[in-house]
């Protein structure tokens, strides 16, 4: 036999005895202690400490449509109120804008960061998103495990139009294996209309959310941004392409490492298309804090893209304005089946700052609706000298 | 059962075992077992909490209590203890013993040069049967991520051994 197949038999092998020998040290700890172990925790206290959330495991919720990912707990937190849901262009009277050229304001983007100031980077870049969802029903035969690493609900929407939302604050450390924290509050529920609510109530005022604020410390140590063989660090940021084209080779070749990977395992692997993958890469570099030069390139790799269709002016759910891009169609299967959804994002062109990022879905008859079912709110983002602090 | 009480017993006997397991990987003995019984006093806090699978739940907390309670050297040195208490030469017997010993050298070496961030995640997709999406919430990642750092470890193995990727049955990788 090869050596190099005795060794990979031996690597197997290894791993077992490994597993044998922790498995007999396991099993002796555990009738050590068992009865000590049961009488001790079981006489504290059962009231969760603020300390606990140094020790909780973490999620990682960066991007959108991580909404997967989200706290449960029965919680009805039900805001009145009517919530402002993104509008585009229907505050001014809907002429329909002469083609914008979507191309021209990815292009003016990228021109404009070019130009901003290189900082020095701080301690910690905190950001703070918003991700607002149309409520759906618990998915059938789901216990509400109300945990804050459960799931988020997956069954179909009410049909009343009710939205519920959760806010993020990361702090994500520049140095690595520094810990990070997550943070989620703000866990609001708001009708799209007055009609809605009063839908809701015939309905018998069912929960609409299951989240529940959270917060934890993170020691994942790891790298920042999923771009590249290893991954880019922090650190790692500045030495990203400078270039479209740059950016637009390590997405592709990330791309064909994990189809290769995934194929092989999984037959009917399902895959990101290409669009979507440069347009999560890209909107990750531009909302981190690459220097200048990198973000323009990410800008005008996004411009390079086709089918990127300009829609308007339009004003964000917080009601700032920006110009709306129509930037791919994405396939998102739930529950409640699959569901393709127009995806538009809103660029503030005299920050050339990605405000939000949105998702219509689209209908059997092929157009998407007016109102997004989903939407993520960058709030804010920025350097800050210490954890829990946020960006002034 | 809605008695916390034994609730918390039925949890204590379902996974202590596993939490210890994993835990020793990176722990002395006592210091493991007192990692786990603070990871256990803080499930008791959250009881109702606990999320329905709460294996991968327990293991991150585990896991960050760890790390901040013992750094990476310290770390480290419980593995490789570990690894050459598992290799005992006993079992070393037959014709090609010399053979045999050079590839456990070999295997051992590849696996102290990979770090405890790379048998980590091995020994999470391979002795704990979690889905890729519950062992990434041990390691507060996505399930793409988890995936992602499955494959670098198994090729950074490969490449210490010199050798094609082993493919297992244990191999769970893929995103659900």
């Amino acid at each position: 036999m090869k050596p190099s197949r005795r060794r990979s038999r031996e690597v197997t092998d290894l791993m077992n005895s490994l597993a044998a020998h922790v498995e007999d040290l396991a099993e002796d700890g555990y009738r050590r202690r068992r009865a000590a172990d049961l009488a001790r925790i079981t006489a504290a206290g059962r009231v969760p400490s603020r300390a606990d959330r140094r020790v909780l495991p973490v999620r990682r919720r960066r991007g959108p449509l991580v909404m997967a990912g989200v706290a449960t707990a029965a919680v009805a937190a039900v805001a009145a109120g009517v919530l402002a849901v993104p509008d585009h262009g229907r505050g001014a009277p809907r002429v329909p804008p002469r083609a914008l050229d979507a191309r021209s304001v990815l292009l003016a983007g990228a021109d404009l960061a070019a130009k901003q100031p290189e900082t020095a980077h701080g301690a910690y870049w905190y950001s703070q998103i918003r991700e607002v969802e149309r409520a759906r029903r618990p998915a059938p035969g789901r216990s509400n495990g109300g945990s804050a690493n459960g799931r988020p609900r997956s069954g179909p929407y009410f049909p009343f139009r009710a939205y519920a939302s959760i806010t993020w604050e990361n702090w994500d450390p520049y140095r690595q294996g520094t810990p990070s924290r997550t943070v989620d509050r703000d866990i609001q529920s708001r009708f799209a209309t007055p009609a809605d609510k009063a839908a809701w109530q015939r309905a018998g005022s069912p929960s609409l959310t299951d989240m529940k604020p959270f917060s934890a410390d993170g020691h994942a140590d790891e790298p920042y941004l999923e771009l590249g063989p290893k991954g880019t660090t922090m650190a790692g940021l500045a030495k990203l392409p400078t270039t479209s084209e740059g950016l637009r080779k390590l997405v592709v070749s990330d791309r064909n490492r994990r189809i290769a990977r995934l194929r092989s395992l999984h037959a009917q692997h399902q895959e990101l298309s290409l669009t979507e993958d440069i347009l999560n890469a890209g909107i990750g570099v531009i909302t981190s804090p690459a220097p200048p030069k990198v973000r323009a390139a990410a800008y005008r790799m996004l411009a390079a893209q086709e089918g990127i269709r300009g829609i308007g002016p339009a004003r964000d759910g917080l009601g700032r304005s920006g110009v709306a891009l129509a930037v791919g169609v994405v396939e998102r299967t739930t529950l409640g089946g699959t569901q393709r959804s127009e995806e538009h994002l809103i660029v503030d062109p005299a920050s050339a700052r990605i405000l939000a990022r949105e998702y219509y879905p689209i209908g059997a008859d092929g157009t998407a609706a007016r109102e997004p079912s989903h939407y993520t709110l960058m709030i804010s983002a920025g350097w800050t000298g210490r954890i829990g602090v946020p960006a002034g | 059962v809605h008695d916390p009480d034994e609730r918390f017993t039925a949890l204590y006997d379902r996974h202590y075992r596993s939490v210890l397991g994993y835990t020793l990987l990176r722990a002395g003995q006592d210091a493991a077992e007192d990692v786990v019984s603070e990871t256990f006093l803080v499930a008791w806090r959250r009881l109702d909490d606990l999320p329905d699978l709460p294996l991968p739940w327990l293991l991150g907390v585990a896991r960050n209590l760890l790390y901040k309670q013992y750094d990476s050297g310290r770390r480290r040195q419980a593995l490789a203890d570990r690894i050459a208490a598992a290799t005992t030469a006993d079992d070393l017997a037959g014709p090609d013993v010399a053979d045999r010993i050079a590839d456990r050298t070999a295997v051992r070496a590849a696996l102290d040069a990979l770090g405890e961030r790379d048998v980590e995640v091995i020994v999470l997709a391979t002795w704990y049967d979690l889905a890729p999406r519950d062992a990434a919430r041990v390691l507060g990642c996505s399930a793409a991520t988890f995936a992602v750092r499955l494959h670098r470890a198994r090729r950074r193995l490969a490449r210490a051994l010199a050798v094609p990727p082993v493919r297992t049955s244990l191999v769970q990788e893929g995103v659900r």
